[in-house]
């Protein structure tokens, strides 16, 4: 359905993603990870044509045959909502306050699939129950302040669904929620994906989230994607430093219980140093600089993607780990 | 609704307050009116007679009751100058300076909003550059000036716009034709002031996620801005435009007597060269009530935009 190739998007000549390649088939649930900056979100946004105005795009973005990478912003827009549609990070500020939630919804439906005030609101409805919100009529015609994070979060994923589009990117749609609600989110994405057949696009910080939700991740480090396969394997057995490095690093209950005098344990692992500005990335692996294994050739030489056993994991590393157990 | 009530129990006060402020401070100002009257080669006895006649010699809170009981039947006393009942004076000359404020303030803020929204929509580009140069502009020239400018370029070089004077409301087209250089006048000054705002208030609020929420779902740029981006950043533009009202007040004062237009302004000015007390005392009541009663509608349509403050309050 989706396939991109060689995505680049640069600022100022510096990329913030370098050229990236992968497919999103119908239905599949694609997890990507990585520290902030590493390129997420703009690449999330690139799958809708809305990349920043400074970025410069190149590479091919095929959405069922069509290549979009330099269509008009005429197509996009048509393709929006029908074809994929996102749900950001901060519930309350991506609602507008002065619009009911009925209207909200119903808005792009009205604009797309030229439905008329009733049969929108009927629909609008209908999506707030498959969302999960109780007293549907009610919440029609409240506004986005009068409800609580997670409803908000609801109302947005039901304004995305209101054209069926066939991905929905989510752009860190939990970390503003508290981790019952965010969980819940999680389930009901996971379960909208299923029952719509919908491709999902789920950006996080959060491995336990991505495991939750994903079958299949990618892992981004300063605009490159340093590894991929499927959730559990990858979690299990990563073979990037990096991908070891944020496993390790990622908070536990362990690590969040309290010593006997009161203060936090410190994290037991965590990546030396800190990503980089994007002009100061280095030009061979990116991650050089950070690497506990690192080379002496990774800073100069962009690492070629290795493909892993049998399956469908791939590295961009000079050394890839070993395997965590040996295949039997 | 006693939110309501409330806030029209408040308008109530304070514009009884403000008549006490206007009364206190015309009654404390310098210059006996019969004397004004009566001219410098008058007997003290005349005076004293046409001082009782008129009331003066009353205690100042009686005068003030008097007055304010007066207003309550819309009667605002006897004009000085003109030997007539004040409030023919004024609704005399109230159509013309409601037309030149009215006819402003709708240009202004279409002319504003207009700007506003198509500077933001160029943002950094030529276009933006161009209107924020030409507003910054007409913030800079005074009205006054700008009058003279445009009398200069339209009434004596191009001659196609009368220079000043009112023909009356007989005939309507060139009643229309006095008013286009005061109005433009004015309206070039405060849509400059009001246009920079929008323009900033709109990029502002097309910063924000739900704006780009829009965009994600399909909304086409125009849609975004006029149906999401302009409604939030109408609060600020109200704001300004509900203060720029009082300069407006102002603004015509002065561009009535620039242009000669026999309105309230020009009144207002000859009322108080004659210090016709009951006149300048009745009108500045009105133009302080005018800045009031906006404000009171500003308020309110706040409400009308935002449910977030509508809260609460019902
Ligand atoms: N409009 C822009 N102009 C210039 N640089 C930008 C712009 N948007 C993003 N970048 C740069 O691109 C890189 C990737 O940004 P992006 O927002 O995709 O990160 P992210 O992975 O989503 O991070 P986070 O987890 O914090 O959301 C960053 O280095 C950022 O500085
Ligand atoms: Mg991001």
């Amino acid at each position: 359905m989706y396939k991109i190739r060689n995505l680049s998007l640069s600022f100022d000549g510096h990329e913030a993603v370098r050229s990236a390649s992968f497919d999103i088939p119908r239905g599949a649930r694609l997890g990507l990870v990585g520290e902030s900056g590493c390129g997420k979100s703009i690449t999330a946004l690139a799958l809708l044509g809305m990349a920043p105005a400074s970025a410069r795009v190149s590479g091919s973005i095929e959405i069922d045959g069509q290549e979009m990478a330099a269509a008009p912003e005429r197509l996009w827009r048509s393709y929006r909502a029908r074809k994929v549609a996102m749900v950001f990070q901060e519930p309350l500020s991506a609602l507008n306050p002065l619009k009911r939630v009925g209207d909200i919804i119903a808005e792009p439906m009205r604009l797309h699939l030229r439905l008329d005030r009733r049969a929108a609101r009927a629909r609008a409805r209908d999506l707030l129950v498959e969302v999960g919100i109780p007293d549907p009529e009610a919440r029609l015609d409240q506004y986005p302040h009068q409800l609580s994070g997670g409803q908000r979060q609801r109302v947005l994923i039901a304004a995305a669904l209101s054209c069926d589009p066939q991905l929905l990117v989510a752009d860190e749609p939990t970390t503003a929620l508290d981790a019952h609600v965010a969980g819940r989110i999680l389930d009901l994405l996971k379960r909208l994906s299923e029952t719509r057949d919908m491709a999902l696009v789920f950006i996080s910080h959060d491995l336990e989230a991505v495991a939750r939700v994903t079958e299949e991740m990618l892992v981004m480090y300063g605009g490159d994607i340093v590894e991929r396969g499927p959730t559990a394997q990858l979690l299990a057995d990563p073979r990037h430093p990096y991908t070891k490095g944020l496993i390790e690093a990622r908070p536990r209950l362990d690590a969040l219980t309290l010593r006997a005098d009161g203060a936090p344990r410190p994290r037991l692992a965590s990546i030396p140093g800190s990503v980089p500005a994007l002009a100061d990335l280095p030009k061979g692996c990116r991650f050089a600089g950070r690497c506990p294994i690192e080379r002496p050739a990774c800073a100069g030489l962009r690492p070629a993607v290795s493909v892993l056993g049998p399956g469908q994991r791939q590295v961009r590393c000079l050394a890839p780990l070993l395997p965590a157990k040996v295949p039997a | 609704m006693p939110f309501l009530l409330r806030r029209l129990a408040g308008l109530v006060a304070t514009l009884t307050g403000i008549s006490l402020v206007v009364f206190a401070v015309m009654n404390v100002l310098p210059g006996d009116p019969a004397l004004t009257i009566l001219g410098l080669d008058s007997t003290e006895d005349a005076r004293a007679a046409l001082s009782a006649q008129l009331g003066l010699d009353q205690p100042v809170w009686a005068r003030y009751l008097d007055w304010l009981g007066g207003i309550l039947q819309s009667d605002f006393g006897t004009s000085y100058a003109y030997r007539v009942p004040v409030t023919e004076l004024i609704l005399e000359r109230l159509p013309l300076t409601l037309t030149l404020g009215l006819l402003a303030s709708i240009l202004t803020i279409a002319l504003a909003t207009a700007l506003g929204v198509f500077a933001a929509a160029r943002h950094g580009k030529a276009g933006d550059w161009v209107t924020m140069i030409l507003s910054q502009l007409g913030i800079a020239i005074p009205a006054f000036w700008l009058s003279i400018l445009l009398v200069l370029l339209f009434a004596v070089t191009l001659r196609v716009l009368p220079s000043g004077g009112f023909p009356g409301w007989a005939e309507p087209l060139e009643a229309l034709k006095s008013l286009v250089l005061p109005v433009t006048a004015l309206v070039l000054v405060q849509a400059s002031v009001l246009a920079r705002v929008t323009r900033a208030s709109v990029l502002e609020v097309a910063k924000l996620d739900y704006a780009r929420t829009a965009r994600a779902l399909g909304l086409s740029p125009r849609r975004v801005m006029w149906g999401h981006v302009l409604p939030n950043a109408l609060v600020p533009m109200v704001t300004v435009a509900g203060m720029q009202l009082a300069g407006l007040i102002t603004g015509t004062i002065v561009i009535e007597n620039v242009f000669f237009l026999p309105g309230l302004g020009r009144l207002m000015f000859q009322a108080i060269n004659n210090r016709d007390l009951y006149t300048v005392q009745a009108l500045v009541l009105l133009f302080a009530s005018i800045v009031v009663i906006v404000n009171f509608l500003v308020d309110m349509i706040y409400l009308l935009i935002d449910p977030r403050l509508r809260e609460g309050r019902s």
